[in-house]
């Protein structure tokens, strides 16, 4: 019997649509240890890396791994319908092959999701050398980006000694959002080398809406590298990593 | 034509969105005919200008290729060049087909049976040397990139792959499997809705993939071996033991393991050309590694000039699709996360 609870239904919910705006179908491998999931939109331009070790639920039933396949726009459907504060459990159904969603509020509400039959390989380690990385607060970034659509398909992020910043040029206009040392919106800062690379702007904000903007991210960048997003989930115990493959300007 | 294997080999179905940033080496005469034998009126009469040129072939490279290059997919083209002997026979055959096929259409259309002469209308298709030159002026005012082969354009895609320099094959012949090319898209320039010929319908044609290594481990024989079934068949090259469709081909080729052993049987009698022959074809292919592949940007004047100018396609609708190559050029900035898990 598979069944794992959580106190709160809130940090499912935001890592389930911030999943869902890059992926269709997802594979959860659930390990006595904890659920993890991996995969890569179907372009390959964007990864979602998850980890929620069995300490971050109030009950965590696995015994043995098993790996449950699910369509991410139904589930995130299914979320967006529970209250932040709802006690949730989630249940494997293996004789009907279904996932069982329980919110406990006020009432208690039922939802149940086909499983599905995902085969992939396993996603290898990408091999990636920061060169700066930062921590800065959500809603910053969300502005940052908000202002860039505005004009442009690409934003220029930007790490220095001096800060952070965000850089979109077209032929409508420009925009240009910067994060100094001191400003309250950045919260730490390591540069070992400048680094900067162009990203597109639909997939950053697609990455980025659920987490709330109190929140902070944590930035690695390396000059045309990918960008790796770190959003905080379950006080530090989990993982919610983005990578996002970045544009390069033809020679 | 091609060898006809599409109901023993295995393939996937995938969307146009799975090969953004990817370089696929097209098979430039098999889409000019595909765009040539579709892309006509009710009647079957192909698109002229006010010349009476045909401009078919003109229209579908120019908007399907923006297509590609509006997702971020970099099409390089790979054009015939001196085709092996053995294959005049077949082209003599096939110019018979297509004169006959003119003949039938003309007739359907004074007797005015307009679904038949579209049918006729569309085997009786013939790609000009002129409508060649003119589909490489395009692709060059567009800024894309084409390869000439030396021989076989399919054997010198499948060898873009093979060195690195592509990411697939597209053709709709499965020809490019027996030239070794490990990954094959088909109906890359087709996908969509398209009607079917001689009924008042329409069907949905979507992408298909197929993955050389994984389709022979499913059948179990090697690439070689793949090579004999396809003469058992029948390839451009060869006309095929009559009665052996592939499915009976390989079996035989599984029982036997290879055609010089076929050949010890009674089936002896029935190859016309030398099976030998036909298989150095595919696994020594004449290709070259002498080529260069550079997508440049598309140049706005010679493709209004070309296309408006010299072939009275509409401005606006060129216009429209110059926009969304200049967009495209700019999708094809974006990197995939492959580039850095290492080796695939």
């Amino acid at each position: 019997m598979v069944k794992l609870r959580m106190a709160d239904s809130k940090g499912w919910k935001t890592c389930v649509s911030a999943m869902a705006s890059l992926i269709e179908e997802a594979t959860f491998k659930l390990t006595p240890e904890g659920v993890k999931m991996k995969a890569m939109d179907p372009s390959h331009v964007a990864l979602v890396d998850f980890e929620l070790p069995a300490e971050a639920f109030a009950e965590y039933g696995v015994k043995q791994t098993v790996s449950i396949g699910a369509d991410l726009a139904e589930m995130n459907k299914i979320m967006a319908r529970a209250k932040a504060e709802d006690e949730f459990t989630m249940e494997l159904d293996e004789e009907k092959n279904r996932l069982v969603l329980t919110f406990k509020g006020t009432s208690t509400r039922k939802f149940s999701l086909p499983l599905i039959d995902i085969s992939e390989a396993e996603l290898p380690e990408p091999k990636l050398q920061f060169t700066a990385t930062a921590d800065i607060a959500a809603g910053v970034i969300q502005d940052g980006l908000r202002d860039a659509e505005i004009v442009g398909d690409n934003v220029r992020c930007e790490l220095k000694e001096e800060g952070f910043s965000m850089l979109t040029e077209s032929d409508t206009g420009a925009t240009e959002l910067k994060l100094q040392k001191g400003d309250a919106g950045l919260l730490k800062l390591s540069v070992k080398q400048p680094a900067r690379a162009m990203f597109n702007i639909k997939y950053l904000i697609d990455m980025t809406k659920a987490v709330s903007s109190a929140d902070a991210i944590t930035i690695n960048l390396g000059t045309n590298l990918p960008i790796q997003l770190d959003f905080p989930i379950a006080k530090g115990k989990g993982r919610l990593r983005f990578l996002l493959a970045p544009r390069i300007e033809a020679e | 034509m091609g060898v006809q294997l599409g109901d023993i080999v295995p393939r996937q179905k995938i969307e146009l969105e799975q090969l953004r940033g990817r370089v696929i080496a097209i098979d430039a005469m098999n889409s000019l005919y595909q765009f040539l034998a579709i892309i006509r009126q009710r009647d079957g009469e192909p698109l002229r200008d006010s010349r009476g040129r045909v401009t078919s072939h003109l229209s579908g490279l120019f908007y399907r290729t923006t297509n590609l290059i509006e997702l971020g997919i970099r099409p390089v083209y790979v054009f015939d060049g001196e085709p092996p002997k053995l294959k005049r026979l077949t082209i003599e055959a096939r110019s018979l087909l297509r004169a006959e096929a003119a003949e039938e259409w003309a007739a359907a259309l004074r007797a005015g049976r307009i679904e038949e002469a579209r049918k006729f209308a569309q085997r009786a298709g013939r790609l000009t040397d002129e409508m060649v030159v003119g589909a490489t002026r395009l692709l060059d005012s567009m800024g894309v990139p084409w390869v000439q082969a030396p021989s076989e354009g399919e054997a010198q895609a499948a060898h873009l792959v093979q060195l690195g320099d592509a990411w697939s094959v597209a053709s709709q012949d499965f020809d490019s499997l027996l030239f070794g090319a490990p990954i094959l898209v088909r109906n890359l320039t087709i996908t969509g809705r398209r009607k079917l010929p001689g009924k008042d319908a329409y069907v949905k044609i979507s992408l298909e993939l197929i993955e050389l290594g994984g389709a022979l481990l499913e059948l179990g024989i090697t690439r070689e071996q793949l090579v004999d079934v396809g003469i058992l068949v029948g390839t451009d090259y060869n006309e095929g033991i009559k009665g052996i469709g592939p499915k009976k081909a390989l079996d035989l080729v599984k029982k036997h393991r290879s055609i010089e052993n076929i050949m010890r049987t009674e089936l002896r009698e029935k190859f016309e050309a030398d099976p030998l022959d036909v298989r150095e074809i595919f696994l020594k292919p004449v290709v070259t590694a002498k080529y260069k592949i550079k997508w440049g940007e598309p140049d706005q004047a010679k493709i209004k000039d070309f296309l408006c100018g010299e072939h009275d396609f509409s401005e606006q609708r060129v216009q429209g699709a110059v926009d969304r190559l200049l967009k495209g050029k700019r999708e094809r900035e974006q990197v995939r996360l492959e580039q850095w898990f290492g080796k695939r």
